[in-house]
């Protein structure tokens, strides 16, 4: 089956923007539809009722609903970016450690599924949740331990910058000494953590400048067990489910239910939904492998399906000045009206009935009777309509593809879409990818 | 395809003469479901106490050739109920060693989901993606995997649109008795 992209417009300039040469017209192709950013596959995208137009990922806002831990599935605070319970990922694969305590020790260990990486925390003198006692041993850490120094230094000079009166009476009295002493803020630097640079680590920087450092550290790296026993266990990020908003009118398109294992929506507006379905397939008579040679007519079958409560009539457009990268499409049969989605579509009889015969292989009993019950279709016959039934409709569709086509190309045909249906109108645009373009025998 | 290899049950079952399945009086199916040729489900394996079931499907599942459904270990050599929920697909050659699986799934081929892993709702796990021991998949996620062994996972959001359209593709892979996967972001 072919690629059926729908093209979104939300990346073409304004009208404001256009040049007053360039017509605003439907025989006007849009500019960005070459770019592959601007075509989704159809469930990707969402429907505006408001507006009456397609909304890619690119033109909807999101809005937080619920924060959750992925691994745990449980609902943590907004201000929360981590899993705050018993839930860590490997520092090496990324994937989920399995935590074992050990009551005679007091201790718990934390190994990974997929590679041989274990961690052991330090003896715990209550329960706690692993997140904490990894977040401590951490902050333990000598790297942690400068940055927090230094964070708090700074923080201290800037309080006495501005004259905080927060500041505790210990400090206040030690700045105060510090004052009348002479070489008071050497003496601070001596007693704080925070140190001038020694012999040894202005010998490092100078390692650092000759890649040696860099070098020992590949070395490291590759040290495995040196590493595994090293490395602290990461926190597992938290996921965010969100309700969708049209940037353009601000109307809610989706809206889920807060539980994260919940699959309820409160609002669902989906372009499956509205849009009518398409899909390509090759012409059951030929062979597209030796048809889509260049300077050939290769020959196709297009199913277009109605997926709203109401009648609707359908119209298939295709131009024939093109932008470059496109072949050229003739739909003998363009405009058609296609009747209501059955009431109970889910149900196993309606949907065979509603499932074209192009689709229906003869694997099962079910669906051989289905085709033994419908006329015989004979695809050889490119003008006429294959097949109209229920909800849908099997046209057929010729592409010429172009002299000058290069073999193992996709070869791409824009369609413009347009339906009106009771309380609906809207057109889209369509880029089929029917498949490589073959050499010339 | 031949009409003699197949067992169609009342509730519409449809279960390959060539598929081995082991404990049958431990496998629950729900109905509508496909059990394609070479498919391998092993309900004779020791329960915990206070299970009667060891491999639960629900309706519309669609199992491919050569998939292997195991219920995991729990403790020692006991193992625990595996759940599958309705309309899942499960792609040529996956190995299925997962406590839950939920509804409207799609396991493309040659997966392997390793012991007590969870798979929530509406989950598309591509082919050849290695779920680890104890994994668990949130619903509505894409799942993929790096093509290195041991490789990380990769798990990223699934538009809510494929409720409707994995549900769609189960009915049809019933109907036509082959393998119908989603198109996927």
């Amino acid at each position: 089956m072919a690629k059926v992209s729908v093209f979104c417009p939300c990346s073409e300039r304004l009208t404001s923007e256009l040049d007053d040469t360039v017509s605003l017209e439907l025989s006007s192709f849009p500019e960005t539809i070459t770019d592959p950013n601007t075509l989704h596959i159809q469930p990707d995208l969402n429907f505006c009722n408001q507006c009456q137009a397609v909304r890619c990922r690119k033109c909807i806002e999101l809005e937080v609903v619920t924060k959750y831990c992925a691994r745990c599935l449980h609902e943590m605070k907004p201000e929360y970016s981590f899993c705050s319970r018993n839930c860590l990922d490997c520092p090496i694969c990324g994937n989920n450690l399995i935590v074992l305590p050990n009551k005679n020790t007091m201790t718990c260990s934390m190994s990974c599924s997929t590679c041989d990486y274990i961690y052991t925390s330090e003896p715990l003198e209550r329960l706690r949740p692993m997140a904490r006692v990894v977040k401590t041993e951490q902050n333990k850490r000598e790297s942690m331990r400068m940055f927090s120094d230094l964070q708090k230094f700074y923080l201290q000079q800037r309080q006495l910058e501005l004259g905080n009166e927060d500041i505790p009476k210990s400090i206040v009295t030690e700045y105060s000494k510090m004052k009348v002493k002479e070489y008071g803020i050497y003496e601070f630097m001596r007693r704080s953590t925070v140190r001038a640079l020694d012999e040894e680590t202005v010998e490092s920087f100078a390692r650092l400048a000759n890649n040696e450092s860099i070098l020992s550290y590949d070395i490291g790296l590759g040290d495995s067990s040196r590493f595994k026993s090293e490395a602290l266990p990461l926190q597992t990020k938290l996921r965010c489910k969100y309700a969708k908003r049209c940037k353009a009118c601000r109307s809610s398109l989706m809206k889920p239910d807060h539980d994260p294992t919940s699959v309820k929506f409160y609002k669902l507006s989906n372009a499956i939904d509205t849009l009518p379905s398409i899909r390509v397939y090759p012409n059951p008579n030929n062979n597209t492998d030796t048809s889509m040679t260049p300077g050939s007519i290769a020959s196709f079958v297009v199913v277009v399906q109605n997926a709203l409560d109401s009648d609707i009539n359908v119209n298939l457009s295709a131009y024939t000045e093109l932008p470059g990268g496109f072949h050229q499409v003739q739909l003998p049969k363009s405009s058609f009206t296609l009747h209501r989605k059955p009431e109970s579509h889910t149900k196993l009889e309606v949907l065979i009935d509603c499932t074209p015969s192009i689709e229906l292989s003869r694997g099962t009993k079910a669906s051989r009777v289905a085709l033994m019950n419908r006329p015989v279709i004979d695809y050889s016959d490119d003008d006429m309509v294959y097949e109209h039934r229920q909800n849908y409709i099997v046209v057929p569709m010729k592409v010429v593809i172009h002299e000058n086509s290069q073999p193992q190309t996709t070869v791409k045909v824009p369609i413009l879409v347009s339906f009106k249906g009771e309380d609906v109108a809207v057109a889209f645009w369509c880029v089929l990818e029917l498949g490589q373009c073959c050499a010339a025998a | 395809m031949e009409l003699v290899d197949w067992i169609e049950t009342e509730s519409g079952n449809r279960i390959s003469k060539h598929a081995l399945i082991h404990g049958s009086d431990h496998i629950l199916i729900a109905g509508n479901t496909t059990i394609s040729a070479k498919v391998e489900l092993h309900g004779d394996k020791p329960l915990v106490q206070g299970s009667t079931n060891a491999i639960q499907l629900g309706k519309f599942c669609y199992l491919d050739e050569g998939v292997v459904i195991s219920p995991p270990l729990c403790t020692g050599s006991r193992h625990k109920i595996c759940k599958i929920g309705s309309y899942t697909m499960i792609g040529r050659g996956t190995i299925v060693e997962s406590a839950n699986v939920g509804n409207r799934v799609v396991i493309g081929p040659n997966c392997k989901l390793h012991k007590s892993s969870t798979i929530y709702d509406c989950v598309v796990i591509k082919p050849n993606t290695i779920v680890p021991e104890n994994y668990t998949i949130p619903p509505f996620s894409i799942v993929s995997s790096s093509k290195s062994p041991g490789g990380v996972l990769r798990v990223e959001h699934l538009p809510e649109s494929y409720k409707k359209v994995v549900e769609l593709n189960s009915k049809l892979s019933y109907i036509n008795s082959q393998f119908i996967p989603s198109d996927t972001p």
